[in-house]
């Protein structure tokens, strides 16, 4: 046993390092960049050289320079939507739980949510307008809340039912009081789990949607890095593009899968 | 007298054709030929096929039209002749008497009295009747369409486009009951076999009894593919359009590449409808604040050229080689702005496949104090924004420019919906009037240069650069470049005459 | 409550209650496929630029005043005269295809069920027999190599995966076609077309695999640490049962409800879901199809495909309850 949970939890320190050095890597990337990513600073398509690490792109730029900056935009809009979607998830959960005329209204109301054709759904409002990264944020939390929310549901549920929520209760403690002092205590790992599950998602989606052109490819972010990268696939390019934004995108979600897992096994354990 | 020296053009080229012809000098007997294609352009028949250029190149190799055009000009296809009456305003087309629908019976006048009346009756996207009156069939094989009125562009635009649709197939039915199978029977080269639209792929065998000749390729395919240049690497195509970057490794691999122009503009639109757009000066100072030269060089990689500003490009025979040639001049820029203390910042809307170009342009305007904001969207969207006007500054592309001139009414002041709508010059007006009016070569030539100066010194719009196409494939098939581009100026090489050994 | 149902209704499975249940859950269903039924029409009719706009950006081509295809106009009407047009089956044509919606939707759709449901019956099968064997023998090397492979894989979407894999065997080693779903005009239902279709299958088959197995691993894993556990394991073990069967007859039932309310919710969004890795290896499926046809402003082929994804999310979420009664009391004596 003691074994185990060192094993998990060495897991968690390199996640940890993983996703905060990452994180410090966008946050300094005015500093660390050695160009400007938008400004010409070299022949398109040069390979690795002195003056660029990893080449420059189809314009010219420098693609270590846009790694940086890019990874900044990646990391904004994950973190950013995985923020917005656990609120909106928890005002929705926790009504929903303490509620149950509530309940039932958005209850169907996240069935509903649940079973549309999400991406499409997402691709629809997406022609409205320019998908520049404030846009990007709102609509994807909006399609992130129902799963959480109805997590967070559940577990205020069960929470309920437990014998000192009932003695709480039974003294006369209000819905307000029970949902600060016990319902969003018990939460804890139910949020983590979905703020880090929602990070992920956040990541991939960004990408993906950079990718098949729907966001905005002037924003500079590993998305429309592959974006750019994969309609060259066949100058060869691929080792010094597309493969460091790929090990971007791996080594900043394996960062946050590595937390996930950790705190979810000791979760486990602690109920078992 | 101008019947004269068209009929003599007519038959110089004829017989400069079958000297030079490649495809006459060396016979060539191919079992298979696999053309690749990002995309499936739907069903290859008038009607049913996307209105792109791709998807009517298809629906080409089935169906026949009256005229044709080779790499120097109008060739006969289904007319073995015509001739142009000014006085009566009609046009008179003797038919081959062998051409025959693939489904065995004879092409007659008949056919072809119907097909316009059918067109004008149910409009189809790519053919436009409205200068036409009729047609009568004056014999089996003899047809006179009567025009309304005087129509330079008509030779491309019905005679060398309009396909030709069989009257025993088409009578009494319309493009939406029609019977699929039988919609593609035509009396073309190639006789449609299959069409799978899940796996973007056309089928098309030699039609045996083809009546120009003998068709070179017994199958002929169009394949939909991811990647064209790893498609031909694999041998899996033997042709495709490709990016021009990947032209030097094709060229390595033992492909010939050929590049050609594609008779294409990116323009950059100025809604001159909206201060401070509306003043000669403004848009003058964004011309010289752009660096066309530049954006050629990143955004097209040097594989194009910059746009001439009267909008058709050199190798057009229409080109007017004298207007004024504006290099990037920030100074100058700056100079004119004067008058513009503070200008307001300025959107740009750019479909996602511009963005690199939008950047660029971003930056020069920055350059000389105008700040933009580059809004990418879906490419649709923008176009309805334009059409209804609601934008500062747009990218915005078309092709046809190396057909006949009559393009210039529509992309500057017509109909068309990315048209630059420039109506306030009156002069403009009248000339692009004549333009479509005059049927003599050499005053229709002098009408066409103004037009092109009056819009180089207006710039209602900016063209920006021509950019080039490529295409790899195996040297089996000697492609060439249609004069003009195929029908209205469709760029691609993949004319069917090439695949043809006419009858000498 | 269940006294007005008939004897005859009360199989051994669905006690009276739940199938009042069931239609109530029913009931719920429809609703909400009304409601993603309205969302998508409105979404549809609010496009900017239609049919029209599509073909007059083209300058060689004139928009005929009325393109066949139109969608019509949007008004609360209009929506109740469309519902009567789905309802007697008149999905309309579509434009670019000029054949009836259901006619193309269906000329599509197998390739994306078949790529789904064998993705995702590999997918889950792996990731249980995984996760029961690894369970419980922490530290051993299956369990490093599983939840190692597991968690690699999590961290990858599914288009870059897609690419790594062609780029790897189908440029650097050809060894499986580039893109399409069979070699076109192989005869259909002769076995070169099913081999073919195979080789074709391949990749993206692999890729979908490998993405959507640890999640499957990880629920097994983690409901089987719970289970074996549990006293009735310790018994079963004391009655000196084999491993195996304690494992997979007794310890995995528990974990089963999880992971197949995921398959059903997985199943769901197979019709569209698989967008990206369809773009990548140009597969021929209903994602793309949506995805072009909105580009196309094709209306009524897209809501078509939304109709039928919409139908299909609901029919599979109602086949995973179903299945989850039969399987588990516990659900449904929580019914209501």
């Amino acid at each position: 046993m003691s074994r185990k949970s060192l094993r998990l939890s060495r897991g968690f320190w390199w996640g940890a390092a993983l996703a905060g050095g990452i994180l410090l890597l966008g946050l300094l990337a005015p500093w660390l960049a050695p160009y400007n990513p938008w400004n010409v600073t070299g022949q398109p398509f040069e390979p690795p050289s002195r003056a660029h690490l990893l080449g420059t792109n189809d314009a010219g730029q420098d693609i270590l320079s846009e790694l940086f900056y890019g990874g900044r935009t990646s990391l904004t809009i994950s973190l950013a939507v995985a923020a917005l979607s656990m609120t909106l998830a928890l005002f929705v959960g926790i009504a929903a739980g303490v509620s149950p005329v509530a309940d039932r209204v958005l209850m169907r109301i996240i069935d509903a949510f649940l079973s549309v054709p999400a991406l499409l759904i997402f691709l629809l409002v997406s022609v409205h307008f320019s998908l520049n990264v404030p846009r990007l944020i709102v609509l994807l939390s909006l399609l992130f809340w129902p799963q959480p929310a109805r997590m967070i549901r559940s577990q205020i549920l069960s929470t309920r039912a437990e014998k000192y929520v009932e003695a709480a209760r039974g003294f006369g403690a209000t819905t307000g009081y029970l949902t600060f002092r016990h319902f969003i205590p018990a939460l804890a790992p139910v949020l983590l789990a979905g703020f880090l599950t929602r990070l992920r998602m956040a990541v991939f989606i960004e990408a993906g949607l950079a990718f098949l052109g729907v966001s905005d490819p002037t924003v500079k972010s590993w998305g429309t890095m592959l974006h750019f990268a994969s309609q060259y696939l066949y100058l060869g390019c691929w080792a010094n593009w597309i493969l460091p934004v790929a090990a971007g995108i791996f080594l900043t979600v394996l960062g946050y899968t590595l937390i996930g897992q950790a705190l979810q096994g000791r979760s486990l354990r602690g109920e078992a | 007298m101008k019947k004269i020296v068209r009929w003599g053009m007519g038959a110089f080229w004829l017989v400069f054709l079958v000297l030079s012809s490649p495809a006459w000098a060396k016979p060539l007997n191919i079992d298979r030929y696999v053309i690749g294609d990002r995309k499936d352009w739907g069903f290859p028949a008038p009607y049913f096929h996307y209105p792109r250029g791709p998807g009517y190149l298809r629906m080409s190799m089935v169906f026949d039209t009256l005229i044709w055009k080779d790499a120097k000009g109008f060739v006969p296809m289904l007319a073995t002749s015509w001739r142009y009456e000014p006085k009566r305003l009609t046009y008179t087309f003797d038919l081959n008497p062998k051409a025959r629908w693939h489904d065995g019976r004879p092409v007659t006048a008949e056919d072809v009295t119907f097909t316009i009346t059918y067109m004008k009756q149910h409009p189809y996207p790519w053919i436009d009747l409205s200068h036409v009156a009729g047609a009568t069939a004056v014999a089996e094989h003899r047809v006179v369409i009567q025009l309304t009125r005087p129509y330079a562009p008509f030779l491309e635009d019905v005679a060398g486009s309009m396909p030709i649709l069989p009257r025993h197939i088409w009578k009494g039915t319309t493009p939406q009951a029609i019977d699929r199978k039988k919609a593609g029977i035509g009396c073309g080269p190639f006789i449609l076999k299959a069409y799978d639209a899940a796996q973007g792929a056309y089928a098309f065998a030699a039609n045996p009894r083809y009546y120009r000749g003998t068709v070179m390729v017994k199958s002929l395919r169009f394949q939909k593919v991811n990647d064209p240049v790893f498609a031909l690497l694999r041998k899996d195509i033997q042709a495709a359009v490709v990016p021009p970057e990947a032209g030097a490794l094709l060229r390595r691999k033992g492909y010939t590449v050929v590049s050609s122009p594609t008779y294409w503009v990116l323009k950059l639109l100025i809604n001159h409808r909206r201060s401070p757009m509306n003043e000669l000066r403004f848009r003058r100072a964004l011309l010289y604040a752009i660096d066309r030269k530049l954006l050629v060089k990143t955004v097209l990689h040097g594989f194009g050229t910059v746009a001439s500003l009267g909008l058709l490009p050199p190798q057009s025979p229409w080109f007017n080689p004298n207007l004024p040639k504006i290099a990037c001049d920030p100074a100058k820029a700056r100079e004119l702005l004067k008058a513009f203390p503070r200008p307001r910042p300025l959107t740009l809307l750019a479909p996602g496949r511009f963005s690199r170009a939008a950047e660029r342009i971003r930056q020069d305007f920055g350059r000389v104090g105008i700040r933009v904001t580059v809004q990418t969207m879906e490419e649709t969207a923008i176009d309805a924004m334009i059409q209804k006007g609601g934008f500062d500054l747009a990218l915005s592309g078309h092709g046809g420019l190396g057909g006949d001139p009559r393009i210039l009414n529509d992309v500057i002041a017509g109909d068309f919906l990315l048209s630059e709508r420039f109506t306030e010059d009156p002069r403009l007006n009248a000339l692009l009037k004549k333009n479509l009016e005059a049927m003599d070569p050499k005053k229709r030539h002098k009408i066409v240069d103004e037009i092109q100066l009056i819009h180089a010194r207006q710039i209602p719009a900016i063209p920006l650069y021509y950019p080039m196409m490529t295409v790899a494939h195996d040297g089996r098939v000697p492609w060439f470049y249609t004069r003009g581009g195929i029908s209205k100026g469709i760029p691609f090489p993949f004319n069917k005459d090439a695949l043809i050994r006419k009858k000498p | 409550m269940s006294r007005t149902v008939p004897a005859t209704f009360t199989g051994r499975w669905i006690s009276s209650p739940a199938l009042v249940r069931g239609t109530r859950t029913l009931g719920g269903y429809v609703l909400a496929l009304g409601g993603i039924l309205f969302l998508n029409y409105v979404l549809l009719r609010l496009l900017p630029g239609d049919i029209q706009t599509v073909i007059g950006a083209e300058v060689m081509t004139r928009a005929p005043a009325a393109a066949p295809g139109s969608a019509g106009p949007s008004s609360l009407a209009a929506f109740g005269h469309y519902l009567l047009r789905i309802l007697k089956g008149e999905w309309g044509v579509s434009y670019f295809f000029h054949r009836p919606v259901l006619q193309v939707i269906f000329q599509f759709l197998p390739w994306s069920l078949v790529l789904g449901f064998l993705s995702l019956a590999a997918a889950s099968l792996l990731g249980i027999v995984l996760g029961v064997e690894a369970a419980g023998k922490a530290d051993g090397w299956l369990d490093r190599l599983a939840t190692g492979g597991a968690v690699v894989f999590m961290s990858l979407p599914g288009y870059l995966l897609g690419i790594l894999l062609l780029v790897l065997f189908s440029i650097l080693l050809p060894l499986f076609p580039l893109s399409g779903g069979v070699r076109p005009f192989t005869p259909a239902w002769s076995l070169p077309f099913f081999l073919n279709a195979l080789r074709h299958l391949a990749l993206p088959w692999l890729t979908l695999t490998l993405l959507m197995f640890p999640e499957y691993y990880l629920l097994t894993r983690g409901g089987m640490d719970l289970s074996l556990r549990r006293p009735f394991i310790l018994t079963a073990r004391g009655k000196g049962l084999r491993e195996r069967v304690i494992r997979y007859r007794h310890a995995a039932r528990d974990t089963l409800i999880p992971v197949l309310t995921r398959v059903g919710i997985q199943m769901g969004h197979l019709v569209t879901g698989l967008v990206f890795v369809e773009v990548v290896f140009a597969y021929p499926g209903v994602g793309t199809l949506a995805f072009e046809s909105i580009q196309r402003r094709d209306i009524l082929l897209m809501d078509g495909i939304l109709l039928i994804s919409a139908v299909w999310v609901v029919l599979m979420n109602l086949a995973a309850d179903l299945l989850l009664r039969r399987l588990d009391p516990r659900v449904k004596e929580a019914g209501g």
